[in-house]
């Protein structure tokens, strides 16, 4: 074996693996080329700037929501759904009563606005459990800061306010009535 | 025999040997079906190629005719060459080598006569299946499930033949091919059959099906071929020179170089996976290096022992010619892996002309060449006259470099404008058509040559079963005391 062979051997190796060191994404299944790792990545990513909880929150209004509230949060009175736009509940000063509402779901009949909405066999089913702590979040300061309800000062909700939330009812199961709720203060 | 290469036979006839080369190569003639076979798929394969080569030129021309489109005229052009010819015939030369290198008779003709058999009737359904349009949609895994059981069952048996040939082998120690031989009969079945284990019974999810068809891509092109490739070389290459290898060692480094890190390769960077799956391709493609320039040395140096002058065989024009293109292949698959070269070259026609060089280039003149050597010892005509095997050359070797340059330049310069986005993508496909012309021309003539070799196999076998045919009637017509 000639000597020359050995030392490219070595130095292909060598460059080889420095090479890997600059494209493997050190191993994060995140990274794809042509990121070098997840610092890297997360420095291009578009960072959520004002407004990027809005648009996401309205998207996720679009696909869960809009069926039973309509897409200016009206709701409908026969068919039980009460509205989202200018409800006491949505707009209280702060998210604890809507995290649960949306996290379990709720069974009526339920005050909004003077009207009784619900009841009986109708119940709001808990869409939230399948949902992020982030979806949640975006999807209710999007309905507490859309239609008429913008520009009220309702506080944008935290993805801490729905992860505390939900780590204090994770044992409960079935839907939260409206009496149960009214029990709990507003705000933390 | 009056040809130069009949001389060639003398390492085999050792007088203190218990078996003549006569009698292992009459007991390997079994193996003429599956080079018969496989000589027939290679031109059934190489004009489907060409007929989706066509669809570029004249998109018309066989648009009413679903099954010459290029989406199955093309599929069923690669696997009829690689199951048809590629497998087949790299199996017919793995097990007369056993024989040969190991003096020893061919065991179990049996399993090689049902493994061909096996082996055609999925080759057969799969191609007809393709034109048809059922196919997999995974590159070179086209066949349906039902040809691909055919092929690996008719795999098994006639490797099972090259098992149990290699067994009986006269040498306890190991000849430098013998690793080669053994090594690519058990890895074909382990691809075939963990690729489709993953990919076609439990269908592994998302972009792990690509990374699955990857590896079994590189694993049969840089592996498995190269070893057989390999194998006939380290055999023949010593025997045409006259001379014994000129490293052994370096040899062994070839052979740990394609086992250990061959079949790492094959994943271009920027591929739509976690990063550090092409990152860690890359790295076993630059590992392979130096077993690529070993193997070109010591190939090389073997090869300058040969008498330059002296008339040479169809086999010692065709194998010295391959093993020229194993390096070149073979770096620039390498050249083809990082980053800032996958980004330019990704998705052009390079990438196919990089293959074509190391599949046919390669791996199909090398085999080609091992195999009229073969032939001209299973069933023993005279040698083709000059001029055939001057147009057999030049079809083969002039079709695979004029296919090759052509691509290649037009890889290049496709990959060029199309990193370039002022330049709408209809001009970068427009671009690549002169290309495109020049490639059909060397692959008219690969046909050519394609077509040649199997005038002379079939030649070669229908003299051969005429002679002995003749020479049986003689016998049998003699008075029965003459015969006594």
């Amino acid at each position: 074996m000639p000597i020359w062979l050995i030392a490219i051997f070595i130095l292909s190796g060598f460059s080889g693996l420095i090479y890997v060191g600059n494209h493997s994404g050190w191993f994060d299944a995140q990274v794809y080329e042509p990121f070098v790792d997840s610092q890297h990545l997360e420095a291009w990513a578009r960072p959520p700037g004002p407004g990027e909880e809005l648009k996401r929150g309205k998207a996720t209004f679009g696909t869960l929501c809009s069926t039973c509230h309509g897409d200016t949060g009206t709701g409908s009175a026969t068919t039980g759904c009460p509205p989202l736009d200018g409800s006491e509940w949505v707009m209280a000063a702060g998210p604890n009563r809507i995290i649960r509402i949306l996290q379990n779901g709720l069974a009526g009949p339920i005050e909004v606005k003077g009207g009784k909405y619900g009841g009986g066999a109708v119940a709001m089913t808990a869409v939230g459990a399948a949902l992020s702590d982030q979806q949640i979040s975006d999807v209710l300061t999007y309905v507490r800061n859309a239609w008429s309800n913008k520009g009220k000062g309702a506080a944008p909700v935290t993805i801490e306010q729905v992860k505390a939330v939900r780590e204090k009812i994770k044992d409960k199961s079935g839907y939260f009535t409206p009496d149960e709720l009214l029990k709990l203060p507003e705000k933390d | 025999m009056s040809s130069p290469s009949c001389q060639l036979d003398a390492s085999c006839a050792d007088a203190s040997a218990p078996i003549t080369c006569a009698e292992i190569d009459a007991s390997s003639r079994p193996l003429l079906l599956l080079v018969v076979s496989a000589a027939l798929w290679l031109v059934v394969g190489s004009i489907l190629g060409l007929i989706s080569s066509l669809t570029f030129h004249a998109p018309k021309m066989f648009a009413d005719c679903a099954a010459m489109s290029f989406g199955r005229s093309h599929p069923a052009a690669n696997n009829a060459f690689l199951y048809g010819f590629a497998v087949p015939a790299g199996l017919a030369v793995l097990l007369w080598l056993a024989g040969r290198i190991g003096r020893t008779k061919l065991i179990g003709a049996p399993l090689v006569v049902l493994g061909w058999l096996l082996w055609n009737i999925g080759v057969t359904v799969g191609v007809l299946g393709i034109l048809q349009g059922e196919n997999t949609g995974h590159e070179w895994l086209e066949f349906s499930r039902s040809a691909s059981g055919f092929l690996l069952i008719g795999y098994v048996a006639v490797a099972l033949a090259g098992v149990l040939t290699f067994r009986a082998r006269k040498e306890g120690k190991l000849e430098l091919s013998q690793w080669f031989i053994l090594a690519a009969l058990f890895w074909f079945p382990w691809i075939y059959s963990t690729s489709h284990l993953l990919l076609l019974i439990w269908p592994v999810r998302g972009v792990l099906q690509s990374v699955i068809t990857w590896w079994y891509v590189n694993n049969l092109a840089n592996v498995w071929m190269v070893l057989v490739g390999l194998a006939a070389a380290f055999y023949f290459v010593p025997k045409f020179a006259k001379a014994p290898l000129h490293s052994r060692p370096m040899g062994l480094f070839s052979f740990w170089s394609v086992i250990l890190f061959g079949s790492w390769a094959g994943i271009p960077a920027g591929a739509p996976v976690p990063a550090w799956i092409p990152a860690v391709s890359t790295l076993g493609a630059f590992l392979s290096i130096a077993g690529i320039l070993a193997t070109w040395l010591n190939l090389s140096k073997t090869l300058c022992l040969a008498d330059r002058h002296a008339q040479r065989s169809l086999s010692e024009t065709f194998i010295p010619f391959g093993v020229k293109v194993f390096p070149v292949a073979a770096l620039l698959g390498v050249l083809a892996q990082p980053a800032g070269v996958s980004g330019l070259l990704n998705f052009t026609w390079f990438l196919p002309a990089q293959q074509q060089l190391l599949v046919y280039g390669f791996y199909g003149l090398v085999l080609m060449g091992a195999l009229h050597f073969m032939v001209s010892r299973l069933a023993p005509v005279a040698d083709p006259k000059p001029m055939f095997a001057f147009l057999h050359f030049i079809g083969c070797a002039g079709g695979v470099v004029i296919f090759f340059l052509a691509l290649a330049c037009g890889g290049v310069a496709q990959g060029g404008v199309m990193n370039d986005s002022t330049v709408p993508f209809l001009n970068v496909v427009k671009g690549t058509l002169m290309w495109i012309r020049l490639s059909s021309l060397g692959e008219l003539l690969m046909i050519l040559g394609n077509l040649l070799f199997l005038l002379n196999v079939v030649l070669a076998v229908v003299r051969f079963l005429k002679v002995s045919m003749e020479s049986f009637m003689a016998e049998n017509a003699k008075p029965a005391g003459v015969r006594a």
